[in-house]
């Protein structure tokens, strides 16, 4: 029996089998093992691309929502704004000097749009390059050609940067790395055919300036300009030739209130104030008879501005008397409102009451060294001094070797002249309803940063000066002559002239362009965003990136 | 308000009410020279006629001409001398008199 068991036990026959069994078993359980786990994985990779296909999908909602809102709002998008949506987050800012890797953006006016986002913790980001301006200043010169003419730039003038001339291109210099497109299908090398779209020519809303101009009344008074002295004349402006008896002396001279004697309320006097004297105050005195029995009540006016109210009483009015009474107007000390210097001025009566017969009127005009309306001359000038920090001038204004510091306005509805030494900083707008002409060695802002604006309803003239800023000429004329600009130049003008200076910015045209000896190189421009100027701010092309 | 606010205004207002009387304050003098047999109660009174006849002369805003002296003399009141005085044979008399400014400028207008 025990040898039965014994040979039982040392009996190998079937081991392999149950060996192989056994391994076939484990390797299906390590089999299963990690089939179960690869299963697991699967299904959280598959709710992770869900995620992430839903985070990239909110960034491009970020970067929507924040070019609706940079030309509205571009302030609250510097210090971002988040906002929650599809059970994410996002998070859209600009950056105004940086890129996404904190390299210095391209140009001074180029903005960083970014947006970020998470969802289901999926973080997600994507970006925009934007700019102030529309498409067409991305190039250092566009040219829309609306007049139809021809290219003509000499071969002393090189562009530097891409241009763009919508039609032939005969001949052009170019910078390295900047190619010239034309509209022109037979375009031959250098000059590259653009093809279809062009670039369209930018849409300013005038309205924004004229609006501005529209609100341009009075006179402006400086303190220098046209010379003159100080003191204060008089004038018998009034000495009526009525009456029937002697009133403030012999020779029946006088009219009365009532209409005897040949009354009248407006008498025209011619000015007589030294040349270049600025008038400060007037006084307006009464030699009468009278007012007979009460009170008459008075208010003169010179050209429509009143110099003050009288209420004279007097018990009697009689023959061979001589009352006397007067007006005095308060100080001016930038001029006295409306008054005509050279001209022909009115003084006009508003009375009621009690009659009076006046024997004559007498004008004493005090006045000051002062300007010429509307011209300055050596003087430096704070716009805050003005209100609203706004200096206007209802006709042509003229600016000599000054220097005015802004930040503000100066608005004419005539022309503007800048010329000598003039230096006019930063944050100044210079609208003008008709032309601005500046010339000397006259400086316009002071970098890049500290710009100004030129907007001339009927041209801009430039020579022999530097500007810093957004040039805008209207109009039939832009002319630059051997003036530097750092900026942008919009000119709907329809004679574009440049000889002998330098762009560095962009120069962006409606009509053709005749270029002499001149450079334009594409450079940076003032950064616009946040202020609205007119222009619709628009997207560097290619610039969309997510990372 | 004061008691004096209060009175400060009342007097204005009277002030302006006198101010704004209807009437119209006429002037007029005349002198004479007295001699021996003449009363002077007599000369006086043609004194005070000449001076109501010159007080058309004072009105600055009529001519003499121009004032029916009948009517003017009829429409004066407060008639009132002013001053008499006797300078050697002189005498020289003042009179003031109101006149109703519709009465002067109106009717009495020709």
């Amino acid at each position: 029996m025990i040898n039965f068991f014994m040979k039982k036990i040392k009996d190998e026959s079937g081991m392999a089998l149950t060996a192989s069994t056994m391994f076939v078993f484990v390797v299906l359980s390590i089999m299963a093992f990690y089939l179960a786990r690869f299963s697991i994985l699967n299904s959280e990779s598959a709710g992770h691309y869900l995620q992430n296909v839903r985070a990239r999908n909110l960034v491009q909602t970020g970067l929507e929502i924040g070019l609706q809102t940079v030309s509205t709002s571009y302030s609250s998008l510097q210090s971002s704004i988040t906002g929650k949506l599809n059970k994410g987050t996002y998070t859209v800012l600009v950056d105004n000097s940086k890129d996404e890797v904190n390299s210095n953006l391209a140009y001074n006016h180029y903005s960083l749009l970014k947006s970020t986002t998470v969802v289901g913790g999926v973080h997600r980001a994507g970006r925009l390059i934007i700019s102030p301006y529309p498409n067409a200043f991305n190039l250092s010169l566009f040219s829309d050609n609306q007049s139809n003419g021809t290219f003509n730039a000499n071969s002393n003038s090189s562009i530097s940067g891409d241009f763009f001339f919508n039609g032939t291109i005969s001949n052009v210099t170019m910078g390295n790395n900047s190619v010239a497109y034309s509209s022109s299908s037979s375009s031959s090398s250098p000059i590259i055919f653009h093809g279809l779209p062009k670039p369209s020519f930018p849409i300013l809303n005038h309205s924004i300036y004229t609006n501005i101009l529209n609100t341009v009344s009075g006179q402006y008074e400086s303190s220098s300009g046209g010379g003159g002295e100080a003191g204060s004349s008089t004038q018998t402006i009034w000495n009526p030739n009525g009456g029937h008896c002697n009133v403030c002396g012999s020779g029946q001279r006088y009219a009365c209130s009532s209409g005897y004697g040949g009354w009248s309320n407006n008498h025209s006097f011619n000015d007589f104030v030294p040349t270049g004297s600025m008038v400060v105050s007037v006084m307006v005195k009464f030699k009468a008879s009278g007012p007979c029995g009460g009170t008459w009540n008075v208010t003169p006016s010179l050209n429509g501005q009143s110099v003050g109210s009288l209420a004279w009483y007097n018990s009697n009015c009689s023959c061979n008397v001589c009352d006397q009474n007067s007006v005095q107007s308060s100080v001016y000390n930038d001029g006295f409102p409306n008054y005509k210097y050279g001209q022909n001025n009115t003084l006009s009566l508003s009375h009621s009451g009690k009659i009076i017969c006046i024997h004559s009127i007498q004008v004493t005009l005090e006045y000051v060294a002062g300007s010429s309306p509307g011209e300055a001359e050596n003087e430096s000038i704070s716009l805050s001094s003005f209100a609203n920090n706004t200096l206007m001038h209802d006709g042509d204004l003229s600016f000599t070797s000054c220097n005015i510091v802004g930040p503000g306005y100066i608005l004419a509805s005539g022309d503007i002249l800048i010329t000598g030494n003039t230096s006019i900083g930063g944050g100044v707008k210079i609208l003008s309803e008709k032309n601005i002409s500046i010339n000397g060695t006259s400086t316009i802002g002071s970098s890049l940063s500290d710009y100004s604006i030129l907007y001339g309803k009927s041209g801009i003239s430039l020579q022999g000066n530097t500007t810093y800023g957004l040039v805008i000429s209207a109009g039939n004329s832009f002319s630059s002559n051997n003036s530097i600009i750092n900026g942008a130049v919009f000119s709907e003008s329809s004679s574009n002239s440049i000889t002998g200076s330098t762009f560095n910015g962009s120069l962006v045209s409606k009509n053709n362009l005749t270029i002499n000896s001149s450079t334009i190189t594409k450079g940076s421009l003032p950064d616009l965003f946040g202020l609205n100027l007119g222009f619709k701010p628009s997207v560097i092309p290619g610039s969309y990136l997510e990372y | 308000m004061t008691v004096l606010t209060r009175f400060f205004l009342f007097t204005n207002f009277i002030s302006i009410l006198i101010a704004s009387d209807n009437s119209f304050l006429l002037e007029g003098e005349s002198r004479y020279v007295l001699t021996e047999n003449e009363s002077v109660d007599d000369v006086r009174l043609i004194c005070k006629n000449e001076a109501i006849l010159n007080m058309t002369q004072n009105i600055v805003m009529l001519p003499p001409e121009a004032i029916k002296i009948d009517c003017l003399v009829r429409n004066l009141f407060d008639l009132t001398l002013v001053e008499e005085s006797i300078n050697e044979n002189l005498l020289y008399v003042k009179y003031e008199a109101k006149i109703n400014t519709s009465a002067l400028f109106d009717t009495c207008s020709k």
